[in-house]
C-alpha cells in the first residue's frame, strides 16, 4: 500500500510526466555541481576543447552584406539616390523656434549644453552639436559643457578641441585661422555629472540658487557643478555673474536616448521656491532619430518650455543650410551622400524586414498544414 | 605620425575587428570587445576619482572642521562607510541605512520629476487634445491612450469553468490597445534602424572611407 502523501504535498505519482523530466534534470544538474572541482574543471576543458567551430550563418551574411552594399553605393555613385535632398527653402517650424532662440541668446553670455552622448552615437549627434555650436560661436555665445554621460564630457572636450583648430570650422564662425578656439575662455567643458537625473537637479538648484554669497548646499551645488573643468583645472566661471545669466538662457541639450530627453525635460524645470515672475527655464532639444518620438512628445506638450527638436542628420543638414553655414562643396556634398546612405539603406532595410516577414509567414502556414495534414492521417488510422 | 591619424587607424581597424562577428563569434571580435569593456571600465574609474571624489575631498574635507563645508563633505563619506559594511554578513545590516539612501534619494528624485514633469502634464495634454479643432487627432490620442492603459489591466471574472477570463468589452478595447502598442514599438523600432543607419554612414565615413577623395 502506498504511504499517505503529507498534506499539502502531492504524491510523487499526481505529477505528470513533463514535470518528473524536469526534476530529473535538476536532480542531474545538482549533482553535477556536487563533481570536485578539478574533475569538474577537466570536463569543462574537454568540452571546450570539442566545441566545434562556429559556422557561417548565411542567411546573416547575405542580409549584412545587402544593407553594406546599399549603405555604401551612395557614396560613389548617384544612380541610387532614392530620396529628395534635404531642402532649406522652406524652415520648419522646430528649425523657426530653434534658430530663434538661439538669436535670443545675448552676444557674449554664457549659454548651458548639455552633451548627452558618448562616442557611440556621436557620427549621428556630432552633427547636431557642431550645427548648434557654429550657431554659438557666430554670435559670440560662451558654451558651458555638462553631461551625465560619463563618456560625453570627454567626447565634448574632443569634439571642440579639434572643432576649435579646423581652418574650415573657424571659416564658418567668422574667425581667422590663426585664432583657434581656446579652452575656458571661448568654452568651458565642466567635468562629468553623476547621478543621473539627480545630478541634473543639482544644476538647476546651482543655476537658481548657488549664486548667493552665504554658504548652503545650493553654494556648494554650484561649486561642484561649475568651479571644475573636466580636466580638473577651475573654469573661470563667475558665479555671481555668470549663473544668473544661465538661468535666463535655454539649456541646449543634445540627447542621444529617450531616457536623456526624459531626465532633462522632467528635472531642468524652475524650482520651488523661486519668486514669481521669474521666467521658466527652457532647453533646447536636438535629439537622434531613436529619441525623436520622446523628444516630441515632450515639445508638444510643453510648447513654451521645450524647445525643437532637431532631429538626427536629416535635421543637421537643413538647420546648417537655412544657417548658411554650408557652403556647396565638399562638406554639403558628403552630408547629402550621407542622407541617401540612410535612405536607401532604410528603404533596403524595410524591403528585407516585409521579405522576412513574408517569409516567415508562408513559413508557419506550410508548418500549420503539415500539422493539419498529419492529424487527420492520425485520425484516419485510429478510425 | 601624429597621434590623430594613429588614433583613427585604430579606429578603422577594431572597426573591421567588432564587425568580423558578422563571420561568427571569433578572436578578433572578442579582443575588440575586450578592449572596449576594459577601457571603459578603466576610464570610468579615473573619472570617478579624478573629477567626482578628488574634488568633492578639496572642496569641502580638506581643512577639517575650519572648512564651512564640512559636514556636507562628511555625509557622502559616512554613506560610503555604511555601504562598504555590505561586506561583513555580520554588519551588512548597517550597510542597507546606507542603501536606504540612496535608493531614497534617488526614488524621490524621479518619482517627482515623473509625476509632475511626464505623468500629469501628458495626461492633461491628452484630455485637452480633445477639441473641436483637432477632433481626429484628439480621437486617435484619447482612445489610444485609454486602449493601451486597459490592455494592461489585468482584471477578470471566473467562469463556471474556473478559468479566469476578461470581460468581453475590456478584452474588446484592449485588442485596439493591443494594436496601438504595436503601431508605437513597430515606430520606434524603425525610428532605432534609422539612428543606427546613421551611425554606421558616419563610421563609413570617418573610418571606413578615409582613403577615398571627396
Amino acid at each position: 500500500m502506498q504511504a499517505a502523501a503529507a498534506p499539502g504535498v502531492a504524491s510523487a505519482g499526481a505529477f505528470p510526466d513533463v514535470q518528473r523530466q524536469r526534476v530529473a534534470l535538476i536532480r542531474h544538474i545538482l549533482e553535477m555541481d556536487a563533481v570536485a572541482p578539478a574533475e569538474s574543471v577537466a570536463s569543462a576543458r574537454a568540452a571546450s576543447a570539442a566545441r566545434p567551430a562556429t559556422r557561417i550563418k548565411a542567411d546573416r551574411l547575405v542580409i549584412t552584406l545587402l544593407l553594406l552594399l546599399a549603405l555604401v553605393v551612395p557614396f560613389f555613385t548617384n544612380l541610387f539616390n532614392v530620396v529628395a535632398p534635404p531642402d532649406a527653402s522652406i524652415p520648419t517650424a522646430e528649425q523657426t523656434a530653434v534658430s530663434g532662440a538661439i538669436d535670443a541668446i545675448g552676444s557674449g553670455h554664457v549659454v548651458l549644453m548639455a552633451f548627452e552622448y558618448g562616442p557611440t552615437g556621436a557620427t549621428e549627434m556630432d552633427d547636431l552639436a557642431r550645427v548648434l555650436l557654429r550657431d554659438l560661436f557666430r554670435r559670440g555665445v560662451k558654451p558651458v559643457i555638462v553631461s551625465t554621460n560619463f563618456a560625453g564630457a570627454m567626447h565634448a572636450d574632443a569634439l571642440l578641441n579639434s572643432f576649435g583648430h579646423n581652418a574650415n570650422e573657424l571659416k564658418a564662425i567668422n574667425r581667422k585661422a590663426d585664432m583657434p578656439l581656446v579652452d575656458r575662455q571661448d568654452y568651458v567643458v565642466l567635468r562629468y555629472l553623476p547621478s543621473g537625473a539627480a545630478g541634473v537637479r543639482s544644476v538647476v538648484n546651482a543655476i537658481f540658487f548657488g549664486s548667493g554669497s552665504g554658504q548652503s548646499s545650493f553654494t556648494l551645488d554650484a561649486q561642484t557643478e561649475f568651479a571644475l573643468d573636466v580636466e580638473g583645472q577651475p573654469s573661470g566661471l563667475n558665479l555671481s555673474t555668470d549663473l544668473p545669466i544661465l538661468r535666463a538662457s535655454p539649456a541646449i541639450v543634445l540627447a542621444e536616448t529617450s531616457e536623456d530627453v526624459r531626465n532633462w525635460a522632467e528635472q531642468y524645470r524652475t524650482p520651488a521656491g523661486v519668486a514669481p515672475g521669474t521666467a521658466d527655464t527652457q532647453i533646447v532639444l536636438a535629439v537622434s532619430a531613436a529619441a525623436a518620438a520622446t523628444a516630441r512628445a515632450y515639445s508638444s506638450t510643453f510648447s513654451k518650455t521645450v524647445i525643437g527638436p532637431l532631429i538626427g542628420l536629416r535635421d543637421a543638414t537643413l538647420y546648417a543650410l537655412e544657417r548658411q553655414q554650408l557652403t556647396p562643396g565638399s562638406a554639403l556634398d558628403r552630408l547629402n551622400q550621407r542622407w541617401q546612405s540612410v535612405g536607401l539603406g532604410a528603404l533596403v532595410a524595410a524591403a528585407l524586414i516585409l521579405f522576412g516577414a513574408l517569409f516567415s509567414l508562408l513559413g508557419s502556414l506550410r508548418r500549420r498544414g503539415q500539422s493539419q495534414r498529419s492529424r487527420r492521417a492520425q485520425a484516419g488510422a485510429r478510425r | 605620425m601624429n597621434i590623430q591619424l594613429i588614433a583613427t587607424y585604430a579606429a578603422a581597424v577594431l572597426t573591421v575587428m567588432v564587425f568580423s562577428y558578422l563571420l561568427g563569434d571569433n578572436f578578433l571580435y572578442r579582443l575588440a570587445v575586450h578592449l572596449l569593456v576594459g577601457a571603459a571600465a578603466g576610464y570610468s574609474l579615473i573619472v570617478a576619482v579624478e573629477s567626482v571624489i578628488i574634488p568633492w575631498v578639496k572642496l569641502t574635507l580638506l581643512g577639517g572642521f575650519s572648512n564651512p563645508n564640512f559636514v556636507f563633505g562628511m555625509l557622502p563619506v559616512l554613506i560610503a562607510v555604511l555601504l562598504a559594511l555590505k561586506i561583513s554578513p555580520r554588519l551588512s545590516r548597517f550597510g542597507n541605512i546606507g542603501l536606504a539612501f540612496v535608493l531614497g534619494v534617488g526614488s524621490a528624485v524621479a518619482i517627482w520629476g515623473a509625476v509632475s514633469g511626464t505623468l500629469l502634464p501628458l495626461a492633461l495634454d491628452t484630455a485637452r487634445s480633445f477639441t473641436p479643432a483637432t477632433v481626429i487627432d484628439g480621437f486617435i490620442t484619447v482612445v489610444g491612450t485609454l486602449s493601451t492603459l486597459i490592455y494592461f489591466t489585468y482584471l477578470g471574472v471566473r467562469r463556471p469553468s474556473g478559468e479566469v477570463t476578461r470581460l468581453l468589452p475590456i478584452q474588446f478595447v484592449a485588442r485596439i490597445g493591443q494594436g496601438f502598442i504595436m503601431v508605437t514599438l513597430g515606430a520606434t523600432y524603425a525610428l532605432v534602424i534609422l539612428s543606427a543607419l546613421t551611425i554606421f554612414t558616419g563610421v563609413l565615413v570617418q573610418r571606413l572611407l578615409i582613403l577615398k577623395p571627396n
